[in-house]
């Protein structure tokens, strides 16, 4: 029996876009109480293919043939009126930013409360009564207090909770998650997953998950379609693909997984400590304490110490909100730390200023998450490279010649220094990042969640990249991340951070191994696909 | 809240006090002494008659003298007094603040008003006819100078059509009473009121429909959809909510503003109010007259911008329970 049937499906874009098609030819069923991931990467049309089924293209995207039948009803012939009906009741979605997709200015509650109405179900007590129900059966800790709240007052996990809870209102035949976990830690991750595969198997509910994520695809997909630039190029049961992969550019993904396993040997370094940071403290507050506002106190660095050598990397790890971020921005002083030394070559900088501190800033360079915000938008790439060697005494030729030689030491063609940044790919700019983190010569690279936004065959180029980097110049990095897989991957030590505190710090293959704290034992815990990497390494 | 309140009216008060003394040094700085204007217009201009003229006036005290009386006088509300028309000043805003507020408060509510509609009306049609019609009319009275809107709005309703009285705050010598007079204001309100909203009904207009567009493509919105809800529900509750927080930014800027805007409009119109009166103390050198409208104003602008705070604290829950 099938719930959703699509065939020969094509959506075409609007007339300029780089393709024709936003997805071309897709065939595939849903039966109920099934879990069907769509993978793929950026672009490849995935997220489009299921707003057709909600009836949620953006505008100028149109289905041009196939068809869509849901429930024996075609849906691609549906009126808005009729398709109002469905939305929301018997299909339902949820959204990767779980920020962003509640309404700021709106409590809970009330958005929850707003399907029952949409639908006219319900009467106004039993609607507050039956979202206070869905609070809870979505694992809300105090869903009383969580109906009154507003969306910003809820973290990350609880956010996407609540809208599971809105999808799950009234009982929907197919729940449609986009990345709805991309954005979450990997604690909370694995939690969602979990809610997503019980919520599943208690109400019969099938599922389209789209994800970019292998891992997680191991762990909840019965079948999986993978689609490249709009067409499906692989589909089958979860344990064929992810096993037995069939095509070329499935086999690529899969590679590309960065493997918990696959740490190497730590280089011999050199034991001469680089950076040594020592009790390093950073307390943010907002509002004065006084009539004019209450005051609010975060610990978010506690007495964080640790050495960096020289060619080393040290991974930082853990969930959202623990401090790992804001230890790099003190380091490179965007932030000024309120306790503690920070040791360059013997040099306290934690709380020089001026020219002293510029002389040494130059020796410890960023490198951003967000590859799309972190480049000017308005600035050639060429000013984005020579802007701080020039800042620091270069002459204008001599930067642009260095420019060049860093585009070509990145792998970007010497034609990008007359680009701007809207004109690379996302693993593109993240190379001019880097390049730009290079040209001031550092000795230090500290990279806050470099690779976190990129899919993961680009991840890996660029995972690549560094590491080839950091042979090449001797370089030392700190690396930022709250992927497990990424720090087993490129670190050769590795500190765990909870609540702005080390809680655990040593060689990869002890902590990833063999950890010595329950809390880091429960990061590991949290990384999906385990099962389907320990049957992949059997398998090869 | 009240404590947000309380905090933001010591700033103001403060804030109040330095516009006192900044306002009172500047007219101090400028050239001209006041003595010599009356002196010169009562034709008797030998050294005794002005200094006799300085002293009445507390002229010949010392500049920080002068500024303490002053200070001492407006914290008590006592605003000097107005040598050209010999009444103490406060009286004389007294008497004209009334028409004034009630000009600037009606063409305040009707632009935003108008111009929120508007917006959500061209907003809802981007792209199309509707659209076109809204915003073709908005840049005409955004790019059109507001005297030449008066003048115009005199002459077709006024001269041309004699719908409407084209000067004045009621009819003189009428001596109507009761709702008559409500209404026979309200007749004269109707020009200047439209003039000097028209220009900042397009401005609310415009940001409006900027505004819904771009809330319209955030996430929520799809959010929103995809539950199911029409369109005028998601229109009205969830990006009508939203786009509105910029303008009231915009609006509670431009409600200090269009109190300053109204002196054309009230000369245009003689409207009896107090940008009439303000013009005609700077002709006469009336420095205590000036100097009480400026502090009214100032006074009236921060009130305004407390305003627009409470609201925006009431709109929007992140900033009531950050704060």
């Amino acid at each position: 029996m099938t719930l959703l049937s699509i065939r020969d499906l094509s959506i075409a874009l609007p007339v300029g876009a780089d393709r024709l098609y936003a997805a071309k030819d897709i065939n595939f069923d849903l039966a109920p109480g099934e879990i069907l991931c769509i993978v793929g990467e950026s672009g490849s049309g995935k997220s489009m293919s299921a707003n057709a089924v909600m009836g949620l293209l953006p505008q100028g995207v149109r289905p041009d043939k196939g068809s869509i039948t849901f429930d024996g009803q075609s849906i691609l012939g549906l009126s808005e009126k009729e398709m109002l009906k469905l939305r929301g009741s018997r299909i339902s979605m949820i959204f990767q930013e779980p920020l962003s997709a509640l309404n700021p200015l709106m409590r809970v509650g009330a958005q929850i409360a707003e399907v029952f109405e949409a639908h006219g179900a319900l009467t106004g007590a039993e609607r507050r009564a039956r979202a206070l129900k869905l609070l809870e059966e979505v694992g809300i800790p105090d869903p009383e207090a969580a109906i009154r709240a507003y969306p910003f007052q809820l973290s990350g996990g609880q956010r996407q909770r609540v809208m599971i809870a809105m999808a799950l209102a009234l009982e929907p035949d197919i729940l449609i998650a986009d990345e709805p976990t991309t954005a979450l830690d990997v604690t909370t991750q694995a939690q969602i997953l979990k809610l997503i595969e019980d919520l599943r198997r208690k109400r019969g509910m099938a599922v389209i998950f789209i994800t970019h994520d292998f891992g997680v695809v191991a762990d909840i997909a019965d079948r999986v379609i993978v689609m490249k630039k709009g067409e499906i190029v692989e589909a089958g049961p979860a344990q064929e693909v992810l096993l037995k992969p069939q095509h070329p550019y499935t086999r690529a993904l899969i590679d590309a997984i960065p493997r918990l396993t696959q740490t190497d040997a730590p280089e011999q370094v050199e034991r001469k400590p680089l950076l040594k940071v020592e009790g390093l403290q950073k307390t943010f507050s907002t509002g004065s304490g006084t009539l004019f506002g209450k005051r609010r106190v975060v610990k978010a660095v506690q007495d964080v110490s640790f050495d960096l050598y020289a060619g080393e990397t040290i991974g930082i790890v853990g969930e959202s909100g623990s401090g790992k971020s804001t230890v790099g921005r003190c380091l490179v002083r965007l932030l000024d730390p309120d306790g503690g030394r920070v040791l360059m070559d013997g040099v306290d900088i934690a709380d020089m200023s001026g020219a002293d501190l510029r002389a040494q800033r130059r020796k410890l360079q960023m490198i951003f998450q967000d590859p799309f915000s972190s480049l000017n938008p308005r600035a050639r790439v060429s000013r984005i490279l020579t802007e701080g060697l020039i800042a620091y005494g270069t002459p204008e030729k001599e930067a642009k010649a260095k420019a060049r030689e860093l585009l070509e030491l990145v792998g970007l063609d010497e034609s990008a220094m007359k680009r701007f940044p809207h004109e690379f790919s996302g693993g593109q700019r993240q190379r001019i990042g880097i390049a730009r983190a290079l040209a001031l010569e550092p000795s230090i690279i500290i990279a806050d969640e470099a690779v976190s936004a990129l899919d993961v065959s680009i991840q890996a180029q660029v995972l690549d990249l560094l590491a080839e980097l950091k042979t090449r110049l001797n370089l030392s990095m700190l690396f930022i991340t709250h992927d497990l897989r990424v720090a087993a991957r490129i670190c050769d030590r590795i500190i765990v951070m909870q609540k702005g505190q080390i809680v655990e710090a040593g060689p990869v293959s002890k902590v990833l191994h063999d950890p010595d704290t329950a809390y880091t034992r429960s990061l590991l815990d949290a990384i999906p696909g385990q099962e389907y990497e320990r049957a992949l390494a059997q398998a090869e | 809240m009240i404590r947000f309140i309380l905090g933001r009216l010591i700033k103001a008060v403060f804030i109040l006090l330095a516009i006192l003394v900044f306002n009172f040094l500047l007219i101090h700085a400028a050239p001209g002494d006041p003595a010599a204007v009356m002196a010169g217009e009562a034709g008797a201009a030998d050294e005794k008659f002005l200094a006799d003229l300085r002293a009445r006036f507390g002229l010949d005290q010392p500049l920080y003298m002068q500024l303490w009386l002053y200070i001492k006088g407006a914290v008590q509300l006592d605003l000097g007094y107005s040598f050209r028309q010999q009444m103490p000043v406060a009286e004389m805003i007294g008497d004209r603040l009334p028409a004034t507020l009630l000009l600037t408060g009606v063409a305040f509510v009707l632009s935003l008003v108008l111009g929120v509609t508007a917006g959500v009306a061209a907003s809802a049609r981007q792209g199309r006819w509707g659209d076109t019609i809204i915003s073709t009319f908005a840049l005409l009275f955004y790019a059109t100078p507001l005297f030449w809107v008066a003048l115009m709005a005199t002459l077709v309703f006024s001269v041309w059509l004699e719908w409407l009285p084209g000067f004045g705050y009621s009819t003189i010598g009428a001596g109507y009473t009761g709702m008559a007079h409500v209404l026979d204001v309200a007749k004269h309100l109707v020009l200047p009121a439209t003039t000097l909203g028209l220009f900042f009904t397009a401005i609310y207009m415009r940001m409006t429909r900027a505004s819904m567009l771009e809330v319209s493509r955030l996430d929520f919105v799809k959010t929103a959809r995809a539950k199911g809800l029409t369109r005028g529900v998601i229109q009205r509750r969830h990006i009508l909510r939203n786009a509105l927080l910029p303008v009231i930014t915009l609006a509670g800027l431009q409600a200090g503003q269009i109190f300053g805007g109204a002196i054309l409009t009230e000369t245009v119109f003689a409207w009896p109010g107090i940008g009439r009166l303000m013009f005609e103390a700077i002709n006469q050198r009336d420095y205590n007259v000036i100097l009480g409208v400026f502090y009214i104003s100032a006074a009236m602008v921060l009130l305004f911008n407390l305003i627009t705070d409470v609201i925006y604290v009431i709109v929007d829950p992140r900033i009531r329970l950050t704060t």
